[in-house]
């Protein structure tokens, strides 16, 4: 006979995020969801004042207890977590099944004499649970949909073991419990069907007319009369390849067919996942020293054999290893789905583009063992504002802002504006045109400005004060880009063209 | 979004006093953004004209983006300031660089509006497409300016090819009067943009024209400026980027400025100047014109007036017109000829005679509504011989505008009404006025909070603090409630630059009914835009715009007692077909059986004094003629509690008080009201011969009331008044209180006129409610929505009046409730018992309109069906005859609308259930199966659902189930109140039905609870409300302990402590839906 273990997470988004935050224990805290302007609450802790539900405006809410916490609700984190839970739970059954929103269920069925008792498993799982913090109610019986109505909405903790207890068990739930969609609850409820023993009086046939074969399904998977089949997830081991020398290798041919034949079998092994490589771990063991590491970032996913040889050996280029090494591992870190087809071969020019520029920086970064930075440009009115600096591995997602380039921007600006000293002409004049400065000692004197370009200070951030830029070339040739103050007087130098 | 109601008309700005600088410079901005521009520009038109004075300015221009709509405040402004406006405007084009233009003359005027015309009728509401193409075709009177730099910056500057194409165009069509705008604004791009403009000059022969592109007056405005940019890309200001301005150089700069940054092109300067000169064209010359339709061929306006006023009081009077009507006509027709304002009035008589032709009931109220004139045009129903009318105080023979009257229609059938005007017209001589719609508190604190960054809950936090009509920035003490810190400096910004957006026009919408109609084409009178609402057109301009500019204007207004008095009305006619019919002259007057009701304030859906107020004044005021329920209908007001009217009033009244005149040059203002100012036209006229105003000043002291802007401005005005009346005599406290109700006036202005015409109808809603109570019923649910009461509330007092109530039927329902003959008809004997009213009478028979989410067609088809096949015999039938979707059959069913059938409400269901969604012709008609075990339906069950379906039960009252809990909370019944002392501690608990927060009332809540047995009136003090909050907002069942407060005939609880006790009815009615 069959037995299905099930899990009801009642408070999955809640206890996931506090597991991660424990400052937010015990406090009352909602989740939201946005849509436009309105956020609506859609998860509720324990904590949080009766008068507060889902589904209401956190407006109104706030408006109630303004002590409540809110944050957004992450529902696609919340499956994932999920899953993981699922792979967790995979020791006390090799058979879970993941149920969203926020149920499990186990296969129970033969485990009795393994844990002494079905009870016994039910309270392990449920102990379990309790010690990860998670707030769950852990029932078994005959079926999924029986386990699942008495974890949902029976007492907590009951279980049932024979199919003739079933019924007497659902009975008195209401008929929500059979997992039927809202509108059929709400007629059934204004027909005064309250609980599922009313519901089972109804004729079968009649039932069927009114609201289609999907209830009579329904009850036949709680009942056991229909089976429920659940699809169980599947035990995945980590990526990794190793190979072991037979005493240590210090060839670099030996080192680059070891390092090819790793890669070929990760490459093979991520293919059948269907996923690419975001970051991997190469590790040599050495002999009579602790083994040397080396970590690997990729731009984009890939299982492209050679590219992944040719990462690789950049990464080990500078590698030092006196003894020679023992023994070679390649694991994958990371991650990611990865289509059958591969980018570079379908991909137009200018796919293929992107591509080349990622394995470049992908080998710029294994090689020179710094982060590589794109210099990106931003929407601002500000220079030292209109562009910045950031990490190679997330790339932009939306298009560089249109730059400051058109702006007659010069290609260098200081990273500090250097003070200098101006001559302007009429002398002492607070808005005359300068003449020549003085930077470092060295005096340059102009033959052509352009100017002034005005450029008020980011006032929201209390940055009042205005500058008025010139564009100036002096008698050597070089041109430069020179502030005033206009409230101090005070001159700067700021960048340099080229 | 800003808060559409009521965006009175910001006052102008006195002008500067300080003495005025005079230029040697002369230099004319001729490019000015205002804040008309929406979202655009950072000053008012009045700033800008003000602040070019002071700077010396000569002349500037007004040019706003595709639009003239600030113009006349600009023109009102440089009239004050003494400087020359240069009416112009921005042209934004689908196909070339902006242009500007200015007028030259009223030709030109009219070629403007006329493009722009063009341009908003081809797009939808709020947006206008040109093509230079366009302008091309109309050069006469204008000049124009090619503008070669972009205001706006996340654009970029404009092409110069484009602008060499259409320089050479523009040159071709305006010759001499083209100019090519160029601006030096510190930007990276200037002397480049410089460059071209100059060789395109060079090449076409076009002069060079200096411009600053102004966007505020003044260079603080900048942050504004910044955040109104933010708020037009719904951007924040830390992401805003280059879509703002690198600097703030765009505001009005002195002359020498100017000169010093065009120093290099002196020709550029001379051209704003002589631009500005050539530009002769001033809005004074806009003359308005009454359209000829309305004087038929070979008569004149006067002539045609008289003989439609004596053919129409031959018609009122059929006895012969008394002595005192005929003098009055003459008199007044006299001073309309004086006054030559004939035309307004037959403008008037004409609508009033299509809507008469349509049978669309219609009453006309304002100044000059209640002359006899009127009465005898049809405009009105308020009988001359009933009230004084004094038709002076109405048409100022001083002020140079017309009378004002505003006609209210049906509500369901005003739209019929616009239409024939727009028809008769057309759409190029009639359009809507429109309103502005300005930043109020609420709306200006979102935005900016928004832009700045604050997070949406912040933001949120912020408005709701800031209750209802607020008009100011938020104050430290509210920051800090929303819990933000007042200290913070993006806090500070917020604050500040929120009180700067306040008053700062958002977008134009349209007015409630203010329709214009000119003899030559509107369109080149102002431009003309579509409104949002189909087929309705709407001018650029609002009702102060039109004042200023003297252009009439009818409000055709919509009003849902009007539409309810129809319905009933014609509901009595028919089912007394012999009598002769009612019309709402020939309710009988002066009937003392109304007025005892009205003192008994049994007044549920009577006009006007259904309010839990206007009840509470009834027993005490005791009207008992017309002219008491005039007054009823004023003093409820802002203004006279403001005032503190109301009481010394009472007094008098009740002859405990003598009647008495602060000076005897009053006696003739006051005389009516015992000597206490009621109405508005009372304070404004105490205000010229108390305080010694002029005519004009009490006008202008009203609008400035009427906005609030500036507070500067108001107690200017108070001082005067004040020290006026005290000059004069009067007492300081007397003064002040007259001030504080001309305060209370300004946003809710209540003049007698209004009342008179308010009352009539109240008087005739109140006489069909005493005489026919199932017609008043009837009427008022088939005119829904409308009035202060739920159908719930209509429907208990009908049944309390003995009118019997049927329950909803499809075999009898229509899609209107209706009147059925009464099942026994007891000879109706006239008797004091307001139980017996309705008995005899007719029964009302609820309609399948008060079935929630049920669409009319397929009422209508129920109907028709049922008409054709007869009654229904059962629900099968009844989807077989009447072909309605499935979901429709079962929002019946669920309504127990088949109770006749007879099949219960859940039976009802389940063989809807089973009703096939299409029919095929040949299908078997199913058996009828047996009728599954369904449980009935407890009472408690059928109350619920019935509301639950159409908001009343006839079955019982919710509050009716839970009364055994009640009893045990030692909850006494709402009747029971009457019998407890005043000062007794009770607690009642009932639905609550009204929640009232009246601006007067200091923060006190008035809400109002209804049992099984009755209603019950709570005041919630401030200290009780914020104690019991969530209760007092958003309970619908609510429990209340206080003490009785009981005056002469009005009660109240004064409540203490309220409870929550929804969960409690709901839990109640679901009783057997037990889980776990």
């Amino acid at each position: 006979m069959r037995h299905v273990l099930c899990a009801y997470l009642r408070h999955w988004p809640i206890d996931r995020l506090r597991r991660r935050r424990p400052e937010l224990r015990r406090k009352p805290l909602v989740l939201t969801e946005t849509s436009g302007n309105r956020q609506t609450i859609v998860h509720v802790s324990p904590e949080t004042p009766a008068d507060i539900y889902p589904g209401m405006a956190l407006a109104a809410a706030r408006a109630r207890h303004t002590e409540v916490l809110d944050l957004p609700a992450t529902p696609a984190a919340d499956l994932c977590a999920l899953e993981a839970m699922g792979h967790w739970l995979m020791r006390f059954s090799p058979s879970v099944c993941v149920y969203p929103p926020s149920s499990l269920f186990l296969d129970a069925t033969g485990l009795k004499r393994l844990y002494g008792g079905l009870e016994n498993f039910r309270r392990q799982v449920a102990q379990a649970l309790a010690s990860l913090r998670v707030t769950a109610a852990v029932t078994i019986a005959p079926t999924p949909g029986a386990a699942w109505a008495l974890a949902a909405f029976g007492k907590n903790g009951s279980h049932i073991v024979t199919n003739e207890q079933v019924l007497p068990a659902l009975s008195p739930l209401p008929p929500e419990v059979l997992r039927l969609d809202s509108k059929t609850v709400g007629v059934l409820s204004a027909l005064g069907v309250r609980t599922i023993g009313s519901l089972l009086q109804l004729p079968r046939n009649d039932l069927a007319v009114r609201f289609g074969p999907a209830i009579l399904m329904r009850i036949d998977q709680a009942t056991g009369a229909a089976h429920e089949p659940l699809t169980y997830l599947v035990h995945r081991s980590p990526i990794r390849a190793m190979l072991e020398f037979e005493g240590a290798i210090e060839s670099l041919d030996a080192i680059h067919f070891a390092v090819q034949e790793l890669a070929r079998q990760i490459a093979a092994q991520l293919a059948g996942r269907g996923q690419g490589a975001r970051e991997l771990r190469l590790t040599f063991r050495q002999p009579y020293a602790s083994p040397v590491e080396k970590v690997i970032r990729l731009v984009r996913p890939c299982r492209n054999e050679s590219a992944l040889v040719k990462l690789i050996c950049c990464a080990i280029e500078n590698l030092e290893a006196s003894e020679g090494f023992v023994a070679a591992t390649l694991a994958v870190i990371a991650a990611e789905r990865l289509g059958d087809e591969q980018a570079a071969l379908i991909g137009g020019e200018e796919e293929r583009d992107a591509a080349e520029l990622d394995h470049l920086v992908e080998r710029l970064r294994a090689r020179l063992d710094r982060g590589v930075e794109w210099g990106e440009l931003l929407e601002s009115n500000l220079p030292e504002n209109a562009s910045r600096c950031r990490d190679t591995v997330a790339k932009p997602d939306a298009p560089s802002a249109r730059g400051a380039v058109d702006l007659l921007r010069p290609l260098r600006l200081l990273r500090q504006p250097r003070s200098i000293k101006v001559m302007v002409r009429p002398s002492e004049s607070r808005d005359g045109e300068p003449v020549s400065f003085t930077d470092c000692g060295e005096v340059h004197r102009l033959d052509h400005i352009r100017g002034p370009e005005r450029i008020t200070g980011q006032w929201w951030n209390g940055r009042w004060k205005t500058r008025d830029y010139f564009d100036v070339l002096d008698a050597a040739g070089d041109r430069y880009w020179i502030f005033r103050v206009p409230q101090s007087g005070w001159w700067f130098l700021h960048g340099i063209f080229e | 979004m800003p808060e559409a109601a009521n965006p009175k008309h910001r006052p102008l700005v006195p002008p500067p006093t300080s003495a005025r600088g005079t230029s040697s410079y002369s230099y004319a901005e001729l490019d000015v953004t205002t804040n008309f521009s929406f979202l655009r520009g950072a000053s008012h038109p009045d700033e800008l004209v003000y602040r070019a004075a002071e700077l010396g300015y000569t002349a500037i221009a007004v040019t706003d983006i595709n639009s003239v709509a600030g113009i006349v405040r600009a023109h009102q402004a440089a009239k004050e300031a003494g400087i020359k406006l240069c009416v112009g405007a921005r042209l934004r084009f689908v196909d070339a660089p902006d242009v500007l233009v200015w007028v030259e003359n009223r030709a030109g005027y009219a070629s403007v509006c006329r493009l722009l015309t063009t341009g908003k009728r081809r797009a939808e509401k709020g947006s206008c497409i040109l093509y230079l193409q366009d302008l091309l075709s109309v050069p006469t009177g204008l000049l124009a300016a090619l503008v070669c730099r972009s205001i706006d910056p996340q654009i970029g500057e404009p092409d110069p090819a484009a602008i060499d194409t259409a320089a050479a165009a523009l040159r071709d069509a305006f010759g001499r009067g083209l100019s090519i705008a160029a601006s030096r604004v510190f930007g990276p791009l200037d002397r480049m943009m410089l460059h071209h403009a100059e060789s395109v000059s060079r090449t076409y022969g076009v002069p060079m024209l200096a411009t600053n592109q102004v966007h505020y007056h003044d260079e603080h405005r900048q942050t504004l400026q910044d955040v109104l940019t933010c708020v037009r890309h719904g951007c924040t200001i830390q992401d805003a980027g280059f879509r703002l301005f690198p600097n703030g150089e765009r505001f009005i700069k002195p002359p020498e400025d100017m000169h010093h940054l065009f120093g290099d092109l002196p020709a550029a300067l001379r051209r704003t100047v002589e631009i500005a000169e050539r530009c002769a064209f001033s809005l004074d010359e806009l003359r308005y014109e009454y359209p000829d339709e309305i004087v038929p061929t070979g008569k004149t306006p006067a002539s045609y007036l008289a003989e439609l006023a004596w053919v129409g009081a031959a018609g009122r009077y059929p006895q012969g017109i008394p002595e005192k009507v005929r003098r009055q006509i003459v008199h007044e027709l006299t001073l309309i000829e004086e006054l030559k304002i004939e035309p307004y009035f037959l403008t008037v008589f004409d609508l009033v005679r299509f809507a008469r032709s349509r049978g669309i009931l219609c009453q006309g109220r304002g100044s000059a509504a209640n002359s006899a004139v009127c009465y005898c045009l049809g405009v009105t129903s308020v009988d001359p011989n009933r009230i004084d009318v004094l038709f002076e105080r109405f048409v100022s023979a001083a002020r140079d505008e017309p009378p004002d009257i505003d006609v209210d229609f049906e509500h369901e059938r005003r739209e019929e009404v616009i239409q024939y005007l727009y028809e008769k017209y057309g759409r190029e001589r009639a359009g809507m006025t429109a309103e502005v719609i300005s930043y109020r508190g609420r709306s200006a604190v979102r935005d900016v909070g928004k832009a700045m960054g604050l997070g949406l809950d912040a933001v949120d936090a912020l408005a709701k603090r800031l209750e209802g009509w607020s008009s100011g920035a938020p104050l430290d003490e509210q920051v800090r409630e929303a819990g933000l810190d007042p200290t913070d400096r993006t806090v500070r910004l917020v604050v500040a630059l929120t009180r700067e957006l306040l008053g700062f026009p958002r977008h134009l919408s349209q007015h409630v009914g203010g329709m214009v109609m000119t003899r030559g084409p509107l369109c080149e009178l102002v431009p003309i835009e579509n409104a949002s609402m189909a087929d309705r057109t709407v001018i650029e301009w609002d009702k102060d715009d039109i004042d200023a500019i003297g252009i009439l204007k009818v409000d055709v207004l919509a009003l849902g007692m009007l539409t309810a008095l129809a319905k009933g009305m014609k509901l009595i006619n028919d089912t007394h077909p012999t009598q002769p019919p009612i019309e709402l002259h020939t309710i009988p007057p002066e009937d003392p059986g109304v007025y005892v009701m009205v003192s008994d304030a049994d007044t549920i859906g009577v006009f006007q004094i259904e309010s839990r107020a206007q009840m509470s004044m009834l027993p005490r005021l005791r009207p008992n003629k017309f002219y008491d329920l005039v007054i009823e209908v004023a003093i409820v007001r802002p203004g006279p509690i403001q005032g503190d009217m109301v009481h010394p009033y009472l007094r008098r009244r009740d002859g405990i008080e003598p009647v008495s005149f602060p000076k005897p040059e009053l006696e003739a203002v006051l005389g009516k009201t015992l000597g206490v100012p009621l109405f508005q036209e009372q304070a404004m006229k105490m205000a010229m011969v108390a305080a010694g105003f002029t005519a004009g000043e009490a006008d202008q002291l009203r609008r400035a009331m009427a906005a609030w802007r500036h507070a500067g401005s108001i107690e200017k005005f108070q001082q005067k008044m004040i020290d006026g009346m005290l000059a004069n005599g009067y007492d300081r406290d007397f003064a002040e209180r007259c001030f504080n109700q001309i305060k209370g006036f300004g946003e809710y202005g209540f003049p007698e006129s209004h009342a008179a015409s308010f009352a009539l109808l109240v008087y005739a809603s109140a006489w069909i409610k005493r005489y026919h109570p199932a017609a008043f019923c009837c009427a008022l649910l088939n005119s829904q929505p409308m009035g202060f009461y739920a159908p719930a509330q209509i429907v208990r007092d009908a049944r309390e009046h003995g009118v019997e109530v049927r329950a909803i039927e499809v075999n009898r329902s229509d899609w209107d409730c209706t009147l059925e003959s009464a099942t026994h008809s007891a000879a109706s004997v006239p008797t004091a018992d307001k139980r017996t009213w309705g008995i005899g009478g007719p029964a009302v028979r609820l309609g399948l309109r008060m079935i929630k989410g049920l669409q009319a067609a397929h009422a209508q088809q129920i109907v028709e069906r049922r008409h054709q096949h007869g009654p229904f015999r059962s629900i099968d039938d009844f989807h077989a005859a009447t072909e309605l979707p499935v979901s429709a059959v079962a929002k019946l069913s669920e309504a127990d609308a088949f109770a006749s059938l007879p099949k219960s409400r859940r039976v009802a269901l389940w063989e809807t259930l089973a009703l096939p969604e299409e029919r095929s012709p040949l299908a078997m008609p199913p058996g009828e199966s047996a009728a599954p075990a369904l449980s009935p339906m407890t009472v408690g069950q059928e109350i619920h659902a019935d509301y639950g379906t159409t908001g009343l039960s006839l079955k019982g009252h919710p509050v009716q189930l839970i009364r055994t809990e009640l009893t045990r909370r030692k909850v006494i019944p709402a009747a029971e109140v009457w019998n407890r002392p005043h000062g007794r501690w009770v607690s009642v608990a009932g639905v609550v039905i009204i929640r009232q927060r009246p601006g007067t009332a200091k923060g006190i809540v008035f809400e109002t609870l209804e049992d099984e047995t009755g209603i019950v009136n709570l005041i919630i003090r401030p200290d009780v409300y914020d104690r019991c909050r969530n209760a007092a907002r958003s309970a619908s069942v609510l429990q209340a302990d206080g003490y009785v407060e009981r005056q002469g005939q009005v009660q109240h609880v004064m409540a203490v402590r309220l409870q929550d006790l929804t969960e409690l009815v709901s839990n109640c009615s679901l009783r057997s839906r037990d889980f776990h």
